[in-house]
């Protein structure tokens, strides 16, 4: 990132707005001008050709200067770079404009997920503090998957699928979220197998339906965000993980979608806080969790688990589909028994009325 | 000289990679080359025992990592077989478990390495016996491995233990494993009761390298310590000497056992599965 930042803005701008790409995310520097003109000319810097599909997704450090900050002037700006598909993560030098930034993450949130439990997270996220300069919360990393709406919630919203874990802290360390539980945070991230997921909805309500992980979030669904239109693939992220890859702790840049180049194995699982598109097969015995929807270029045979936050809206999809298990956001349906052997180039498996149901696919949209 | 590393290893414990082992070893001796068998099942050795050279050991691979023993001092020479040596593992039968896993723990993966080295300046091969699992044990097999062959018998549960395997291979960027595929009976494939080469190697992706039959001729060379592959008679010798020439870059066809299944029934355990 740095490079490909670097080079970005390689050509220096004469202005009083200054760039630096650092691996925490992108720091930008304000000088002095009005407000306003350093907005209007913040956006004409990012809209450059070439430069505004590497800011994607980024996530922005900012330096006010010398200027006093306040909750509309971060308003505008979070809502100019929601636009861009970029978070504003940190004020770096002004602590007041930094407290009034955490309190928004925090808010935005805890409004989106009221009192969502997800896997086992809570135990790594950073304390509310987070907010301090060298670990930006969580919350605020993985904004791209937001749909270009632009609007600040749209960008929080979009971040709130990804960090559902510092939300729930935080709102519930400012005690404004009624019934914020905190996870049983006891299961190491490195082994997300389904076993650790009954417990994260232990003690809710059993409802009708199997109660598969996360069955408690049921009614919480609507907050989350919808589906991106389109898959944005500028900045996908390639893996070559050791035997596990887990992301979904994970503070660092996270864009919408993780592209894993080959076979998932047994006993290895894939967890990440977006889609998921996997290039090869998923073996019995393997793992595969996402927020967002999963794709198998390959046949899939192993567990697999679309919209893992509770997005009853998630897919998966594969050239041949045929899980152990499947779970699509609250559901989770097992394979039959017997399968009769499928015509279409793919499959798709989604949530229609109650249940999951497996089509074919022919072509069109997904 | 500088040996090629060869670690045999499996996932699941008991599909045959100590027979595998030693039949190689014996394979490769008969051609003329030379060949260290070294027993990294620590604790569980019994690659002596399938070589016939148990009542020969004086020292072990934790004396000669410990520093008790030379290496050439530890080394047994089959006297069958001159090119053919054997570095054993550490006997720990009439110890206790806790014993047996201090041992385990007592080498790692940089000692074996450095063994190997040491090995290497003597050998053409060093053909490593893993032992089950996924432990240290199974870390020091593949550390100095420069090929790594991956036992499995046509059970669902070997096959996952060996799909993990492979997995974590990847992992530690080694090169890509073959399969051998072991204890294979024609009768049952054709009944399709049993799964079938084309079955496993569509779980697992990677080469066939082999396939040994069941034999009972194995049960008897084990316990008379000479290994199928000194007489290439029986199927599972004539199956380990192939392994060997194609090991050794040969092109030797995977001859079809008896007859392959027909058609129908193998359609029939695809729907079962
Ligand atoms: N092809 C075969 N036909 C018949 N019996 C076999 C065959 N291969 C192995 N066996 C038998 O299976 C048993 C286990 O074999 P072996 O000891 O080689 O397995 P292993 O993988 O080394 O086991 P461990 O994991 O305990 O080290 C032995 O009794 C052996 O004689
Ligand atoms: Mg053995």
């Amino acid at each position: 990132m740095e490079e490909i930042l670097g080079e970005a803005l390689a050509n220096p701008l004469n202005s009083c707005i200054s760039f630096k790409g650092t691996r925490e995310g992108l720091h930008i520097s304000l000088g002095e001008g009005a407000w306003q003109d350093l907005l209007k000319e913040l956006a004409v810097q990012l809209d450059r050709p070439g430069v505004q599909s590497f800011f994607r997704g980024a996530r922005v450090l900012l330096e006010t200067g010398n200027r006093a900050i306040g909750v509309s002037e971060l308003e505008e700006l979070i809502g100019m770079l929601a636009e861009r598909q970029m978070t504003l993560s940190t004020v770096l030098d002004d602590p007041e404009a930094q407290n009034v930034l955490a309190k928004m993450q925090a808010s935005a949130e805890g409004q989106a997920v009221p009192s969502a439990a997800p896997q086992a997270a809570a135990s790594e996220a950073p304390p509310a503090a987070a907010a301090s300069e060298a670990s930006p919360p969580a919350a605020t990393e993985g904004p791209a998957a937001a749909p270009s709406e632009g609007a600040p919630a749209a960008a929080t919203e979009g971040a709130a699928a990804d960090s559902t874990a510092s939300a729930t802290k935080s709102s519930a360390e400012s005690g404004s979220a009624a019934g914020a539980e905190h996870t049983p945070g006891s299961s190491p991230p490195s082994e997300p197998t389904p076993a650790a997921d009954p417990s994260a909805a232990a003690g809710a309500t059993p409802e009708d339906q199997v109660p598969g992980p996360g069955a408690d979030k049921e009614t919480k669904t609507t907050a989350l965000p919808p589906p991106p239109e389109y898959l944005p693939m500028e900045h996908p992220r390639n893996v070559t993980p050791p035997v596990s890859f887990d992301d979904s702790e994970s503070k660092n840049d996270s864009s919408p979608a993780l592209i894993f180049r080959r076979s998932v194995r047994s006993g290895q699982t894939l967890k990440h806080k977006g889609t998921i598109v996997i290039l090869g097969d998923v073996h019995p015995g393997a793992v595969v969790i996402a927020e967002g929807d999963v794709f198998v270029w390959g046949r899939l045979r192993g567990l697999v688990h679309a919209g893992a936050a509770g997005n009853n809206s998630a897919t998966v999809s594969a050239l041949t589909l045929a899980p152990t298990q499947l779970r699509i956001g609250t559901h989770i349906a097992r394979a039959p028994d017997q399968r009769t052997q499928h015509t279409s180039p793919a499959e798709i498996a989604r949530v229609r009325g109650n249940q999951i149901v497996l089509e074919p696919w022919n072509g069109g949209r997904i | 000289m500088s040996a090629r590393v060869i670690t045999i290893t499996s996932g699941k414990g008991g599909v045959g990679k100590t027979t595998t082992t030693a039949n190689l070893g014996v394979a490769l001796a008969r051609r003329g080359y030379h060949v260290a068998c070294v027993d990294a099942d620590i604790g569980l050795r019994n690659l002596d025992v399938v070589l016939g050279l148990e009542n020969r050991i004086v020292y072990d691979l934790v004396d000669v990592v410990e520093g008790r023993a030379r290496l050439r001092q530890a080394l047994v020479r089959d006297k069958r077989l001159p090119e053919l040596q054997l570095l054993p593992a550490a006997q720990t039968r009439d110890k206790n478990a806790v014993n047996e896993k201090q041992m385990m723990r007592a080498v790692n993966e940089k000692q074996m390495m450095r063994l190997c080295d040491d090995l290497r300046q003597q050998t053409d091969f060093i053909l490593i016996d893993s032992p089950a699992g996924i432990e240290q044990g199974f870390k020091n097999a593949i550390a100095p491995a420069d090929q790594v062959l991956i036992v499995t018998t046509p059970e669902m549960s070997a096959v996952r233990d060996a799909d993990r395997i492979i997995g974590l291979l990847q992992a530690a960027e080694k090169a890509p494993p073959q399969l051998i595929l072991n204890r294979l009976r024609p009768s049952m494939v054709k009944r399709g009761d049993m799964l079938d080469t084309p079955d496993v190697l569509e779980i697992l992706a990677i080469d066939l390298i082999g396939i040994v039959p069941e034999d009972e001729a194995i049960i008897s060379a084990t316990n008379n310590g000479m290994p199928v592959a000194f007489d290439g008679r029986t199927s599972s010798g004539k199956a380990f000497v192939r392994l060997a020439q194609r090991l050794l870059g040969e092109r030797v066809p995977i001859p079809p056992l008896d007859e392959s299944p027909r058609f129908v029934d193998r359609f029939a355990k695809l729907l079962r599965r």
